[in-house]
């Protein structure tokens, strides 16, 4: 009586680059959330230590 | 490859990987979900701001605001969670903002880096926006009003 081996294959998730994808960078919602951060990120700065990965000026 | 990747959705991006579009799928039909990485500047420093929402196609434009119900969440959740790998990915220094529209969509947005922590912290360094105005690194359990993320160092 043979064994057979059953091999189970994960499924593996293909993502992939589509030039079918939109370009949303105009999008007023997307518009309006990048406002939003700058003035989050103006009023409190970065952190700490993102700010040492940077060059200094 | 990572354990994000067994539950969640597969991606579709541009080129240069600052649009993705996935779809949601369950009770309430496909929904065509869009991640969008922007850049910005702040204090002379470049950043992205990661907006994310449904695509309203009778609006033409994204909806922050919708609940599509479609029992996916944490699905959809570490879909963006694995954009924002492909994203720091391809522009390791650059940072990544990410703030809901709401405070509840925040406290989604922090569920999908608690939800994910095993596969995003050993690459990509997390802080939060504490209510004291303070950046702090990320915590499971505390409440932030917003996040930063960066692509660590490879040593």
């Amino acid at each position: 009586m043979s064994v057979q081996k059953k091999h189970h294959r994960k499924k593996s998730l293909k993502d992939v680059v589509s030039s079918s994808v939109r370009d949303y960078g105009n999008d007023p919602f997307v518009l309006k959330k990048a406002r939003e951060s700058k003035m989050t990120l103006e009023k409190h700065g970065f952190p700490k230590a993102l700010e040492k990965r940077w060059p200094k000026a | 490859m990572s354990a994000v990747n067994h539950k969640r959705y597969r991606f579709q991006s541009n080129e240069v990987n600052l649009n993705f579009e996935f779809v949601s799928t369950g009770p309430k039909g496909h929904i065509l979900k869009v991640v969008r990485y922007s850049p910005q500047n702040a204090n002379g420093r470049t950043y992205f701001n990661l907006a994310f929402g449904d695509w309203n196609e009778s609006e033409n434009t994204i909806d922050d605001h919708s609940t599509s119900n479609n029992q996916d969440t944490r699905k959809i959740l570490a879909t963006v969670a694995a954009t924002v790998l492909k994203f720091t990915e391809t522009y390791p220094d650059m940072p990544v903002f990410a703030r809901g529209s709401t405070a509840t969509r925040t406290r989604l947005y922090q569920m999908a880096i608690a939800a994910n922590l095993q596969d995003i912290q050993p690459v990509v360094e997390i802080y939060g926006l504490t209510r004291y105005g303070e950046w702090k690194p990320f915590q499971t359990g505390t409440n932030y009003d917003a996040f930063l993320a960066w692509r660590k160092k490879v040593r």
